[in-house]
């Protein structure tokens, strides 16, 4: 078992942060996540982090990485299998099998991407129906192409995807768009390029190998049936509840974590950050993330500081005892 | 990732960026059936997306 001050589950800006911060208070920190750079690794061009004027979001969150490991973090890319609270230590057992043991744990996993739940999806993922336009959308050069959600990813994938894609229906099932004006304007300067949808669904996926068509829940210019060559539903995300629940962790009704204005969760030693709370609601940022953690690291700090003795390990090393730090 | 991933193990890889080369791209999508990114050949043996321990298992690590 690998004995830390501080283990912090997500690689995202939301952990990232919070790793530096720890650093900085010479917390002996690990952080572990499956997916590098979270959302945000997978973003594409990021214009609204204070200090970069323009940055790929997998670029920003290597600058993160290497600020962290700069003061000693370490960044382990491995899943969590289990988080357990053993005699006042948190323990997090990765896929690979290894274990990490430490006085206080930051969740900032961040969530997992909505799926519509309709026929045939996930039967076409990877064939025609994909979650990341910045990922897959440039193999679409040409071709006709969805896009789902009418929010700020959506809006902002229809602008990256009109660099290749020959047409893009923006399909939204609410009366309205709501994406950053600024971005808003950007896809109105596309003219017919983009055919906006609005107060529509997607009721089915039509295929065999390969996307053919969805199905729309009302007609379109005469006809349900809208053939495509691929889709890319960005209708949000829901935070996974896994590890909470584990290890008692109050979460909303949305299972959202609860935390409060120091990102404590109800559970001593337990804080959270980033997408995995709804602290500011709806809004969900690079920027908000990276805040929550540092608070969380803080927070971490505090209470790491006044509780000397909380999860006290005993180890042997080369016929030598000593006590984790 | 995967490229770090592989140069951290002192594994040597061929890059193919199927966005710009057409054949690459149809390759791709003939072998693996799908267009999803990352697409990783290990001895003919496929991942799409990065799988480390997918990938430690075929590379023996």
């Amino acid at each position: 078992m690998k004995t830390s001050d501080l283990i912090i589950i997500g690689t995202g800006p939301a952990g990232l942060a919070a790793a530096l911060y720890a650093g900085r208070y010479l917390l002996n920190t690990v952080v572990i996540g499956k997916t590098f750079g979270g959302e945000a690794g997978r973003a594409g061009k990021i214009w609204n982090y204070p200090g970069v004027k323009e940055i790929d979001g997998l670029d920003l969150t290597l600058v993160m990485r290497e600020q962290a490991e700069a003061v000693g973090a370490l960044i382990v890319d491995d899943s969590v299998e289990s988080i357990e609270n053993k005699g006042g230590c948190h323990v997090v057992k990765t896929s690979e099998g290894v274990e990490y043991s430490g006085k206080a744990l930051i969740i900032a996993q961040g969530a997992e991407r909505k799926h519509l739940g309709i026929v045939n999806e996930k039967e076409l993922h990877g064939r025609g129906v994909h979650y990341c336009i910045t990922c897959d959308g440039p193999l679409y050069k040409d071709k006709v192409i969805a896009v789902v959600g009418g929010g700020d990813a959506s809006v902002k994938g229809v602008n990256l995807a009109a660099q290749y894609a020959k047409k893009i229906y923006l399909i939204v099932r609410d009366p309205q768009i709501v994406a950053e004006p600024i971005n808003h304007d950007e896809m109105k300067k596309l003219g017919d390029k983009v055919e906006v949808l609005l107060d529509t669904e997607i009721a089915e996926i039509v295929g065999g190998a390969h996307i053919e068509a969805v199905r729309l829940s009302k007609p379109y210019n005469g006809s349900e049936m809208l053939p495509l060559d691929a889709m890319f539903i960005e209708i949000g995300a829901k935070p996974s509840t896994v590890f909470p629940s584990s290890l008692g962790v109050k979460l909303d009704a949305s299972g959202y974590i609860v935390v409060d204005p120091m990102m404590q969760t109800n559970v001593a030693g337990v804080y959270a950050a980033g997408d995995a709370t709804a602290f500011f609601g709806r809004f969900k940022q690079n920027i908000t993330a990276a805040a929550m953690g540092a608070v969380a690291a803080t927070s971490a700090y505090s209470y790491i500081q006044s509780s000397p003795h909380v999860c006290d390990v005993h180890w042997k090393e080369a016929g030598r005892e000593g006590r984790t730090m | 990732m995967a490229k770090d991933f592989l140069t951290q193990n002192s594994i040597a890889y061929t890059e193919k960026n199927v966005f710009d080369d057409l054949a690459a791209r149809e390759d791709m999508i003939a072998r693996s059936g799908q267009y999803g990114v990352p697409v990783i050949d290990i001895d003919g043996k496929l991942i799409v997306g990065f799988e480390r321990g997918r990938m430690k298992e075929l590379l023996g690590l």
